[in-house]
């Protein structure tokens, strides 16, 4: 039995309304907040086979250049690797001290003592995302404890924050998205300014710095952990570019980001809080989810 | 009529939409991907409108969002509009050459893309190179008769009507 052609048609008009309507909705509420995050992890979830498929050949050519490289090259590798630990534990010896003299000054300042941090390594699924969107996948997810704003670092630097998680992957955006802002600071002279994305991997903008400011080429930015999200003092990006432009209070100021943004397959998630005390890192979470600090 | 035997190839051909999709390709030729996933719902609201209506390419939509990571019901939007036309006008659209079919099918795909681009405006994140942003459309051209003769050996290999 097939319905009469006329009512058949405005049948689907209404559905067609329906559904334009029912897309601008869930686009809003998706655009404000996080309400949509249950929809979108579960649609995820049924895509992550798809997404599994497409990243194996990149996890296959990895895996075979390990099984398959020569065994002088892996000595050579080895020897190099070993020096680098030795370079590095000398200074860890250094850092041990300093750090126990920094907190013990810090005690005596009476401010708080900086928490230790925590760290995950995540490797990058090889699958395209938006092209015209600064973001990535990686292949932990609630599984692994990732929440909403967890900040994601290489061993560079900040690369960006994630905005959303499935069971097994999350999505995280670049500090070059032109919709990140991250709240920075320059090493030399603790000037505070914040970074905007510009849509390129290789460039970010220096937001709000008057044209008198003391800034010069080559001045590393940090971040100042002033929105909360980021914890403090990791590199972000080195300056470039100062333009001043005639007329203006700012001026224009570009800076090349330190993380191997488009390159980098293993990132480091961070939680910038005790391991162990479970509660705070949820309230933590919760906290990021409702606050709508600068850098988000 | 579809037999529930082969009920699974359509959700099959969608999977392979999206493998080429997602598939890693250089960062200057992402911008150029043909737009795999429309097209083939194209295909399929054209061949069997009665049982591929908007309600599915909506869902399509949304699974495409989420796998492009873009705003959930940016691509539902527009692929339950072109979805729409293609339904309404199956029967015209059908008996065209091929040629034609491509030509129509493209201008379906660069009202997708110019819902989407709208869609982009209102969040303020306009591509810097708008022109590039419809490029993809155009690769239809070329393409759709190729999808269209390997999906109808498909369906019709399978008895999809």
């Amino acid at each position: 039995m097939q319905q009469p052609l006329f009512q058949q048609e405005a049948a689907a008009s209404f559905r067609l309304i329906v559904l334009l309507i029912a897309s601008a909705v869930i686009m809003t509420v998706d655009h404000r907040d996080n309400h949509l995050q249950v929809v979108r992890s579960f649609i995820s979830n049924a895509i992550y086979p798809i997404q599994y498929v497409v990243n194996a050949p990149a996890r296959m050519a990895s895996w075979s250049v390990e099984a398959l490289t020569e065994r002088r090259q892996l000595l050579v590798e080895n020897a190099g690797l070993k020096n680098a630990l030795l370079n590095l534990q000398a200074k860890q010896q250094k850092l041990e001290v300093l750090e126990v003299e920094n907190q013990h000054l810090r005690a005596l300042l009476g401010s708080s003592a900086r928490v230790d941090q925590n760290v995950l390594v995540a490797e990058q699924i090889a699958v395209d995302l938006d092209p015209y969107k600064q973001q990535i996948l990686i292949d932990k997810g609630t599984s692994e404890n990732v929440y909403i704003g967890q900040p994601l670092i290489d061993a560079n630097g900040i690369m960006g924050q994630i905005i959303h998680v499935s069971t097994n992957t999350s999505t995280a955006l670049l500090i070059s998205d032109p919709n990140h802002a991250l709240p920075v600071e320059i090493v030399r002279n603790g000037l505070r300014s914040v970074i905007a994305g510009l849509g390129q991997t290789d460039a970010v903008e220096l937001l709000h710095v008057p044209s008198s400011a003391d800034v010069r080429i080559g001045d590393t930015l940090v971040t100042s952990g002033l929105g909360g999200r980021f914890p403090a003092d990791y590199p972000v990006a080195r300056i470039n570019a100062i333009d001043h432009p005639p007329g203006s209070a700012f001026a224009q100021i570009y800076a090349q980001p330190t993380a191997a943004l488009n390159r980098s397959r293993e990132v480091l998630l961070v939680w910038h809080n005790e391991p162990e005390s479970e509660s705070n890192q949820e309230t933590q979470a919760s906290q990021n989810d409702t606050e709508q600090a600068p850098d988000s | 009529m579809i037999h529930v035997r082969n009920v699974w190839v359509i959700p099959a051909t969608f999977v392979v939409a999206f493998v080429l999709v997602i598939l890693p390709l250089p960062e200057a030729a992402n911008a150029f991907r043909p737009l795999w996933v429309s097209m083939v719902v194209l295909y399929w609201s054209l061949a069997i409108p009665r049982s591929f209506g908007i309600g599915s390419a909506w869902m399509i939509g949304l699974i495409l969002d989420v796998a492009h990571g873009s705003l959930l019901g940016q691509n539902a939007l527009g692929l339950c509009f072109i979805a729409y036309i293609a339904n309404r006008l199956h029967q015209q659209i059908r008996v065209a050459p091929l040629g034609q079919q491509a030509v129509v099918v493209t201008v379906l795909l660069l009202a997708k893309q110019g819902f989407s681009l709208w869609i982009y405006g209102i969040i303020g994140r306009v591509p810097e190179n708008i022109a590039l942003y419809f490029v993809p459309s155009f690769l239809a051209l070329i393409l759709w008769p190729w999808a269209f003769v390997i999906l109808r050996d498909v369906r019709r290999r399978y008895r999809i009507s």
